[in-house]
């Protein structure tokens, strides 16, 4: 009697783990959608990015090749936010050929950028920012 | 007797190999540049006296008149922009870094081609021409550097206050600014605090970092340039900052101080040629800079040449 109740409650334990990690998996997945129509995009102009990628190929500008730089330049130029007003930048995940990187601003607010290699994808290609979004 | 002609045979096939293997390491790249590295461009677009010097010398000793002389000009202006052309139709295109560097030895190959058309008969001469100059370039400017910089009291063995580096140009994110290989300097300047180590963020905590720029040749200089971006080549390369300084020197640390490591893989094969990514470095650029400061250091428009820079303000 006692080993039939245990049963049920392990039998309810995993099905509650597996819902949760179904729920998470889902949520996950819905967040990182980029069709969502929070994604805000950003116009890449495909003859200017070869001419930049031509420029770092000539051994200017190397930091184009880092996602991180290229976040941190598009957050300070294009979206005139301070980099001292970054808190934290980490990769979130590798997706559709692009990557992902979400940033923590010091009042809080974190925001999502989608980059991809428009020129060339391997070690030596730029990488720019297609769309980005304010998650919080 | 066999086996006496068995052990001639063999080390007469151990010395053929050992030969071999001896005039092709006697042929590196460090010999002979062609078609590795921007030679044309070196030659015919530094603004550097002795460089001009060499062109004149160049003409006269192959006999090549002047319209073949624009010709070879125009093909070192092509050999700059020509790795830009990897990108043609290969848009989205996978590719190692090891085939990136094979495309852009078969780009140079087609600067080769053009240049064998150019020169006709004349073609043999100046390959042997250009491998000469190479050597004695490479010397003079090993010297040079030295004594320019015993002419103005400073020893490359201590403290890297003022040093002669190549200087190319950039188009950067203001029209005053300046890119050196280290990416701290940039992210300091700039403010991007969280990206640099937080072992190394004490080292870099007193911006803004300048640099005063001077031009022997005009006699022009620019004072207290901001460091807004990371280049030539490399982000990791603060070549002004000795191995055991209080700033240690984070890559490439068997180089001599104040030696970009671009210069030395252009002038030596260090690192294979490369750069810290890999890629084949085709020029020996320790310092880009905006086209109004060099510009303002009356240099042309896509003009390089050896400068002076002062990295007292620099980590």
């Amino acid at each position: 009697m006692i080993k039939i109740t245990r049963l049920k409650y392990l039998i309810f334990a995993l099905v509650i783990i597996v819902s949760v990690s179904l729920l998470y998996v889902y949520t996950r997945k819905e967040k990182l959608d980029l069709q969502s129509p929070e994604w805000i995009n950003v116009t890449i102009d495909i003859e200017k990015a070869k001419s930049t990628q031509e420029e770092v190929d000539n051994g200017h500008r190397p930091g184009l090749l880092d996602p991180h730089q290229v976040s941190h330049e598009f957050l300070e130029w294009q979206l005139n936010i301070a980099g001292d007003k970054v808190q934290k930048m980490r990769d979130i995940k590798d997706i559709e050929n692009g990557k992902i990187i979400q940033v923590t601003l010091s009042d809080g607010k974190v925001l999502q950028l989608y980059l991809i290699q428009p020129v060339r994808k391997d070690s030596t290609g730029i990488w720019q920012v297609q769309k980005y979004r304010f998650v919080e | 007797m066999k086996k006496n002609l068995k052990c001639v045979v063999s080390l007469v096939i151990i010395l053929i190999i050992f030969f071999s293997l001896s005039v092709k390491v006697g042929e590196s790249a460090s010999d002979d540049p062609w078609g590795q590295k921007e030679v044309l461009n070196y030659l015919f677009w530094t603004a550097d006296p002795k460089i001009e010097q060499d062109v004149i010398k160049l003409q006269k000793d192959l006999r090549l008149d002047d319209a073949t002389m624009e010709k070879l000009k125009e093909l070192g202006l092509e050999e700059r922009l020509i790795i830009g052309e990897l990108d043609h139709g290969e848009a989205l295109e996978s590719v190692s870094a090891n085939n990136f560097n094979n495309k852009v030895e078969a780009l140079f190959a087609n600067i080769d081609s053009e240049t064998r058309k150019v020169l006709g008969s004349k073609y043999d001469d100046f390959r042997k021409w250009i491998r000469k100059w190479w050597k004695d370039e490479n010397e003079y400017r090993k010297k040079w550097i030295e004594e320019k910089m015993q002419e103005q009291g400073y020893s490359i063995l201590s403290d890297y206050y003022r040093g002669l580096v190549f200087a190319t140009q950039y188009n950067g994110h203001t029209s005053s600014e300046v890119a050196l290989p280290d990416k701290y300097v940039k992210f300091a300047n700039i403010g991007w605090w969280d990206d640099i180590p937080s072992a190394i963020r004490p080292r870099y905590s007193n911006p803004p970092y300048t640099v005063n720029v001077y031009y022997d040749v005009t006699g022009k200089s620019v004072l207290n340039v901001k460091v807004l971006d990371a280049g030539p080549w490399n982000i990791d390369d603060n070549y002004w900052d000795s191995a055991n300084g209080s700033n240690p020197r984070r890559l490439f640390r068997d180089l001599p101080l104040g030696e970009p490591e671009a210069q030395a893989a252009y002038q030596q094969g260090y690192n294979g040629g490369k750069d810290q990514f890999g890629r084949t470095v085709s020029n020996p650029a320790g310092i880009d800079l905006t086209p109004y400061i060099a510009s303002r250091l009356g240099l042309g428009y896509m003009q390089n040449d050896w400068i002076w820079v002062n990295f007292s303000r620099l980590p």
